[in-house]
């Protein structure tokens, strides 16, 4: 099946669901006289959001599985927060790139041994395309795909209040080596050569994955803030190590009914170079071989829209659509800049 | 320059999307009677409590119908008009300083307004089943205490006031209630 393929039937699915708990949502019985008072108190008063996995915290014995779908587009270089022709580029390497896709479908799942612990495993699967061009003006396009790294994590809740309006929150997870870094794919250069660093699936590292959040709630608005880290140990056994990575994310929801929110974020990402280097790749022939070129710093502005089911056949069911624009990028460059992502989520806690 | 034009549609078109969502959602909750997740469990577990707690000497028997008092308006709890509790019709009375019932078979201080004391010691001391989310409600006399653990609700009960004031709560209650004093 071709990934563009893949994608449209993503997206119609997810049509498709959003509209029947639209449906399902305003029925009668969401208004939950008619259940169990067991029930009733099993049901949540605020909802996790699809869109920022690593905030969750579920009730003791409670499961979640998800999926989420990651669409994003680069186009064009910077260098710093400077727009670099091509041309320019091509002063000082054979090839430059020109633009990238990348897809990501990752598959969560969590559980809850405690009412203040929640243990989450998330698994992607991605595919990244780029095209090039190189100082001849001959155009071409080099493809990876495969699992990336697999991350555990586990969410501690070290304090909260007596209506949860105010809950704080440690995380520590480790990023387990799991995805290729030894992607090939045929260039001008020859048939099944090494691709650079951005197109590798995984780090080859193990990473630690330590962070910080905090979320707030009252009754129409949540809001909350996250920190993350990556932080990088030894070399993979392609001699390098990607660089650490500080993630930290702001954002304010608005619940205007309990089948639908909406959301502003904003995500702030710092990663450094990488370190050591791929002793296959040259890094005077592209940008994306140069180790000391791969670190930057951006601001995401992200809109959403959740819908659940509070209740019926799709009870527990949960739908996210993500948007996501860049409004402050800086990078180590020339390096391709982010113009946009675009995520859609399902959940079902049960 | 191109790029700045397409940055310049590309942020256009992004603030049109959100405001065109704030737009929706403004419409839905509006449509909706604004009510959330939230309120809707708190609705439909005081109408679980006010079905499990018997009213002693058939103090309700002559009367027309249920008092069901609120400190505010909740659309959450607009579908109690049409249920019978107590093989009575649920009457929804909002509370204010100038409207108050002889009586409230229920109160559901649902406001940390000052006034919402004052209205619970107007009905503390009669056959009322007094219900709030304010922490230290039983020590002050209230029957049942909201709360909330791990994003869902949980309550408490004073079944000592409940007696005095002449309450029977059901065992379905007691068997789910976090605490009972």
């Amino acid at each position: 099946m071709s990934e563009s393929h893949v994608n449209k039937v993503t997206w119609i699915t997810s049509i498709f669901l959003s509209m029947i708990i639209s449906v399902s949502a305003n029925d009668d019985e969401e208004n939950f006289l008619d259940i169990s008072l067991e029930k009733i108190l099993a049901i949540p008063l605020d909802l996790n959001a699809v869109n920022i996995l690593e905030s969750h915290i579920h009730k003791k014995n409670e499961w979640m599985v998800g999926y989420r779908f990651m669409h994003m587009g680069m186009n064009g270089n910077l260098s710093d927060d400077n727009q670099v022709s091509n041309a320019n580029v091509l002063k000082d390497y054979m090839v430059t790139p020109t633009s990238m896709t990348m897809d990501m479908h990752m598959a969560s799942l969590m559980y809850a041994p405690s009412d203040n612990l929640t243990l989450m495993a998330m698994m992607p699967y991605q595919s990244n395309s780029m095209e090039h061009v190189t100082r001849m003006g001959q155009k071409f396009t080099t493809r990876s795909e495969g699992i990336g790294d697999l991350k555990i994590m586990a969410n501690a809740v070290t304090y909260r209040t007596r209506w949860d309006e105010h809950i704080f929150n440690i995380k520590g997870g480790l990023s387990i080596p799991t995805g290729s870094i030894t992607e090939r794919d045929d260039t001008p250069m020859g048939k099944n050569q090494k691709l650079p660093y951005p197109m590798q699936l995984g780090s080859g590292t193990f990473d630690f994955i330590p962070g910080i959040s905090y979320a707030g709630l009252n009754q129409n608005w949540g809001w909350g803030a996250q920190m993350l880290g990556t932080i990088r140990t030894g070399k993979n056994d392609q001699h390098y190590r990607l660089g650490d990575k500080l993630d930290g994310s702001l954002w304010l929801s608005r619940i205007w009914d309990n089948w639908i929110s909406t959301s502003i974020r904003m995500n702030g990402e710092w990663w450094e170079d990488i370190h050591g280097e791929d002793s296959e790749l040259n890094r005077t022939m592209v940008t994306t071989a140069n180790p000391n070129i791969r670190g930057g710093k951006r601001v995401n502005m992200l809109l959403a829209i959740e819908l659940y089911a509070p209740q019926g056949g799709l009870k527990g069911q949960h739908l996210g659509f993500e948007l996501g624009l860049p409004v402050y990028q800086a990078l180590d460059g020339p390096q391709l800049e982010t113009d946009w992502t675009i995520s859609a989520g399902w959940q079902w806690t049960f | 320059m191109d790029i700045l034009n397409r940055k310049l549609l590309t942020f256009l078109s992004t603030t049109v999307l959100f405001v065109l969502l704030l737009a929706t959602g403004t419409f839905i909750s509006i449509a909706a009677n604004k009510t959330t997740q939230k309120q809707k469990v708190m609705a439909a577990a005081v109408f679980k409590f006010i079905k499990f707690v018997d009213w002693e000497n058939n103090i309700l028997q002559s009367k027309n119908s249920f008092h069901m008092c609120l400190q505010k308006y909740d659309a959450s709890f607009e579908p109690f008009i049409k249920r019978k509790v107590q093989g009575k019709m649920i009457k929804l009375i909002i509370l204010t300083a100038e409207k108050k019932p002889d009586r409230c078979d229920a109160l559901y201080l649902n406001s940390t307004h000052p006034q919402a004391m004052e209205n619970f010691n107007s009905y503390k001391n009669t056959a009322t089943l007094t219900i709030s989310e304010q922490a230290g409600f039983l020590s002050q006399g209230g029957i049942i205490e909201l709360g909330s653990h791990n994003n869902r609700l949980t309550f408490s009960i004073n079944q000592l006031m409940a007696k005095t004031n002449q309450l029977n709560i059901g065992f379905q209650l007691l068997s789910l209630a976090k605490h009972v004093i």
